[in-house]
C-alpha cells in the first residue's frame, strides 16, 4: 500500500528541514566552542610585537570585542550569505582555501573508499564463499592487521620502506600541476592528467597516490571484509537459503541471486558511515604525507587557532556527512523492495 | 510394489554433541504413500527430514544401513546429483512461510529459480501458472510479480507447495507444513496436500507434532522420541493399541469435543532423554528397574512395532486415561 501523495510529498521537506537543524546545531556548538577556549585569536593575528592598542584595534576589527550574541548573529548571517570570513593564516577568504584544498582530499578519499569498498565486499564474499582453506588464513591476517595497527603506523612504515629505502614513491606531496605544467581543471591529480591523455603523466599522479592510497586502503578495507563475511554468512543460514538448497538451486545463484543482495545492506551502512567520517578522517594521511587537503589545511588551523577556518572545515564535514547519509538512505530501496513501497 | 524410499538405520549426529539426535530410525515408503513422522520438539524428526534430502551439511555425520531413493543410494551421491535429486524428484515444503522466502525478491523469481534448476524453465511456465491457481492463489500470473511481505502465511505455503509440486517429484517431504498457520487454513491447506499428492501417486514424509494431522493424512506412522522410534506401524493400530506410554501421553493430550470441559487435560511429566536404558524411563510413569538398564527394541505388539519393556503385557492399562 503506498501512502497518500501529501505524506509523500512531505518526506523531502522534512528530510531537508532534519538536515539543516542537524547542520545549524553543529555551525552553533563550534561556533561556541571557538569562543570558550582560553585562546585569544586577536593575539595571534596580530603578532608577537603588537602592543596591546595594536591588539585592541585588531581585535575591534575582527568583530571579537562584540558580545557574543551579537557576533553569533553576525556569524550565522556571513554564512547565509555564503560567507565564511577569512582565514586569520593566509589571509585568504576561508571559502576559497577549502576550494582550493577540497579537490586534493576528494581525490584521495574517493579513490581509496572505491579501492576499499570493493576489495572489502569481494574478500568477504570469498570468505564467506569459501569458508574453509588456506585463503582464509591470510584473509583473517588482513583483518587482524586491518583492524588493530593504527594509521600513523601503517603511513610512516610504507614511507621508510618504499619512498625511503626502495624508491619507487615519492615520500609526500601530491600531483606536481606546477612543475609538469598540467592545468588545473578539477584540482584531482589523476583526472586532470588524464584529460590531458598523457599515460606518463597519469602514471605520476598514480605514483603520488600509492602510499596515501594503500594506508587508508589497509586500515579501512578490513572492517568491510569482516562485515560482508559475517553478514553473508548469517544469511546464508536464514531458512530461505535452505529452502532455495532444497529446491535444488546452484550454491552460486543462492549467494549472488539471493544471499547477497540482503547481505549488503549493512556493509552499505557502514560503507557510508565511513566515507562520511572520511573528511575528518584524512586529517592524519594528510599531515603523514603532506598531502595539501583539507585535512592538511585543518591541522595548520587548528595549530594556529584559525578560528574562522575550524569553524568552515567542521561545517564542511557535518555537510558533508549528512549528505552522505542521505544518499545511503536513497540506496536502501534499492537494496530492499518493501521499503520501495513504504516511500 | 517396491518401496520408492526405504531407510534403515538412520543416525544422525551433530558437531559437538554426545549423542546422536537420531538413532537408528528405519522406515519403507510406497510410491503414492504417505509416512508421518511425529514426535515433540527435539524428537529428531525434521532432522529425519532434512537427512532424507541431504540438507544438513558437511558437518552433520548422517550413517544408514541403507538409504535409497528410486533404487538410489542417497549418502552415496555427490554434491552436484544431489542437487539435481533435490531439483527434480525430492520436494520440500518446510514449517515457516514467511522465513521460507527471501523477502527481496519476487515470488515468480524464487519460484523459476527451482525451475531453471530443474532445467525446465521456461516449459513448465504454464503448468507453474495452473498449480498456483490450483492450490487457490487467485491472479497467479500478476502475483508471481509480487514480493513476499504482499502474501498472507497461507498463501506463502500455498505458493511453497505449487513451487515444490511444480517439477514433478516423486516425493515430498513436508516439515510442519501448516504449524505456523490458522487453524481454518491449516484445514485448507492439508486439503490441498492431500488432493495434490492423490493426483499424482506422489509419495509424503509428513513431519508433524499435531496427531489429528497425521490421523487426516497418513496410512503409517513412525513415533520418535529423544531421536529413537518409540513405535512404528499404521496410523489406525497405533492410535487404538497406544502401545508406548509416550504415544499414551500425546494421544491423551489431545483435546476432544466430546470430552469433560472441566476436567484439564493430561500433562506428561518432563525429563530428560536418559542416556542409558529407555530413552523415555525418566518421564514414564510406568519405568521399572529394567527400563533404566537396558534398552528394548522394536518389536512386534498387536499390529503394530512398540520399542518398550512392557507393552503387550497382560493387565497393564495405558497409564494416561483419565
Amino acid at each position: 500500500m503506498r501512502p497518500p501523495v501529501a505524506r509523500r510529498l512531505l518526506k523531502p521537506v522534512t528530510g531537508l528541514a532534519w538536515i539543516l537543524v542537524v547542520v545549524w546545531s553543529a555551525v552553533s556548538v563550534t561556533f561556541l566552542l571557538s569562543r570558550i577556549v582560553p585562546a585569544d585569536p586577536a593575539r595571534l593575528a596580530a603578532g608577537l610585537d603588537a602592543g596591546p592598542e595594536q591588539v585592541a584595534q585588531v581585535r575591534a576589527e575582527m568583530g571579537l570585542d562584540q558580545p557574543l550574541i551579537v557576533q553569533y548573529g553576525r556569524y550565522l548571517g556571513d554564512l547565509l550569505t555564503g560567507d565564511l570570513g577569512r582565514s586569520v593564516q593566509t589571509r585568504q577568504p576561508v571559502l576559497d582555501d577549502l576550494l582550493s584544498a577540497l579537490p586534493a582530499s576528494l581525490e584521495l578519499i574517493l579513490v581509496s573508499s572505491l579501492i576499499y569498498a570493493v576489495l572489502g565486499v569481494l574478500a568477504g564474499i570469498a570468505w564467506a564463499y569459501w569458508p574453509r582453506g588456506p585463503h582464509t588464513l591470510l584473509l583473517r591476517l588482513g583483518a587482524v592487521v586491518g583492524v588493530a595497527v593504527p594509521v600513523f603506523w601503517v603511513g610512516l612504515l610504507l614511507q621508510i620502506v618504499f619512498a625511503g629505502r626502495l624508491r619507487w614513491f615519492p615520500v609526500a606531496g601530491n600531483f606536481d600541476f606546477e612543475g609538469t605544467g598540467v592545468p588545473r581543471v578539477t584540482g584531482m591529480g589523476l583526472v586532470d592528467t588524464a584529460l590531458t591523455g598523457d599515460l606518463t603523466l597519469v602514471g605520476e599522479a598514480l605514483r603520488t597516490l600509492a602510499l596515501p592510497v594503500t594506508t587508508l586502503v589497509v586500515t579501512h578495507f578490513a572492517v568491510a571484509m569482516t562485515l560482508m563475511r559475517s553478514s553473508l554468512e548469517e544469511q546464508l543460514r536464514r531458512p530461505y537459503v535452505r529452502t532455495a538448497r532444497a529446491r535444488g538451486v546452484k550454491e552460486r545463484r543462492i549467494v549472488f541471486a539471493d544471499a547477497l543482495r540482503n547481505a549488503l545492506n549493512p556493509v552499505v551502512t557502514m560503507l557510508g558511515l565511513q566515507l562520511g567520517w572520511s573528511l575528518g578522517g584524512v586529517v592524519i594521511i594528510e599531515v603523514i604525507f603532506s598531502w595539501p587537503g583539507l585535512g592538511l589545511y585543518a591541522y595548520h588551523a587548528f595549530s594556529a587557532f584559525d578560528y574562522n577556518a575550524i569553524m568552515a572545515v567542521t561545517l564542511l564535514s557535518t555537510v558533508a556527512f549528512v549528505l552522505i547519509n542521505a544518499l545511503v538512505g536513497a540506496i536502501y530501496p534499492l537494496l530492499d523492495p518493501r521499503l520501495k513501497e513504504a516511500r | 510394489m517396491s518401496p520408492i524410499l526405504s531407510v534403515r538405520g538412520l543416525t544422525v549426529r551433530y558437531p559437538g554433541t554426545a549423542r546422536p539426535a537420531v538413532e537408528g530410525v528405519g522406515f519403507d515408503l510406497e510410491p503414492g504413500a504417505t509416512v508421518a513422522v511425529v514426535g515433540e520438539s527435539g524428537s529428531g524428526k525434521s532432522t529425519v527430514a532434512l537427512a532424507v534430502s541431504r540438507l544438513l551439511g558437511p558437518a552433520v555425520a548422517v550413517r544408514a544401513e541403507t538409504m535409497t531413493f528410486e533404487g538410489r543410494d542417497l549418502l552415496g551421491l555427490g554434491r552436484e546429483e544431489l542437487r539435481r535429486l533435490r531439483a527434480g524428484r525430492i520436494a520440500m515444503v518446510f514449517q515457516s512461510p514467511s522465513g521460507s522466502w527471501n523477502p527481496t525478491r519476487t515470488i515468480g523469481a524464487q519460484l523459476v529459480d527451482g525451475l531453471r534448476a530443474a532445467g525446465r524453465w521456461p516449459e513448465r511456465r504454464d503448468a507453474l501458472v495452473a498449480l498456483l491457481s490450483r492450490v487457490g492463489i487467485h491472479d497467479p500470473e500478476s502475483r508471481l510479480n509480487d514480493y513476499p511481505h504482499r502474501f498472507s502465511g497461507g498463501m506463502l505455503q500455498r505458493a511453497m507447495i505449487a513451487g515444490a509440486l511444480v517439477t514433478e517429484p516423486s516425493l515430498l517431504i513436508a516439515d510442519e507444513p501448516t504449524s505456523a498457520l490458522d487453524t481454518t487454513v491449516q484445514a485448507e491447506i492439508l486439503e490441498i496436500l492431500d488432493e495434490l499428492r492423490a493426483e499424482r501417486d506422489l509419495a509424503m514424509i509428513l513431519i508433524s507434532h499435531d496427531l489429528g494431522v497425521v490421523a487426516r493424512l497418513a496410512r503409517h506412522t513412525l513415533v520418535l522420541y529423544g531421536g529413537r522410534t518409540v513405535e512404528r506401524g499404521p496410523t489406525a493400530e497405533i492410535y487404538r493399541h497406544r502401545g508406548h506410554p509416550y504415544t499414551q501421553g500425546l494421544l491423551a493430550a489431545v483435546p476432544r469435543l466430546d470430552g469433560p470441559r472441566k476436567t484439564p487435560l493430561p500433562a506428561m511429566a518432563q525429563g530428560p532423554v536418559a542416556h542409558s536404558g529407555c530413552v523415555f524411563a525418566p518421564r514414564c510413569p510406568r519405568a521399572e528397574d529394567r527400563c533404566r538398564t537396558s534398552e528394548p527394541a522394536l518389536r512386534p505388539v498387536g499390529g503394530i512395532e512398540v520399542a518398550c519393556h512392557l507393552a503387550g503385557e497382560p493387565g497393564r492399562e495405558p497409564a494416561w486415561r483419565m
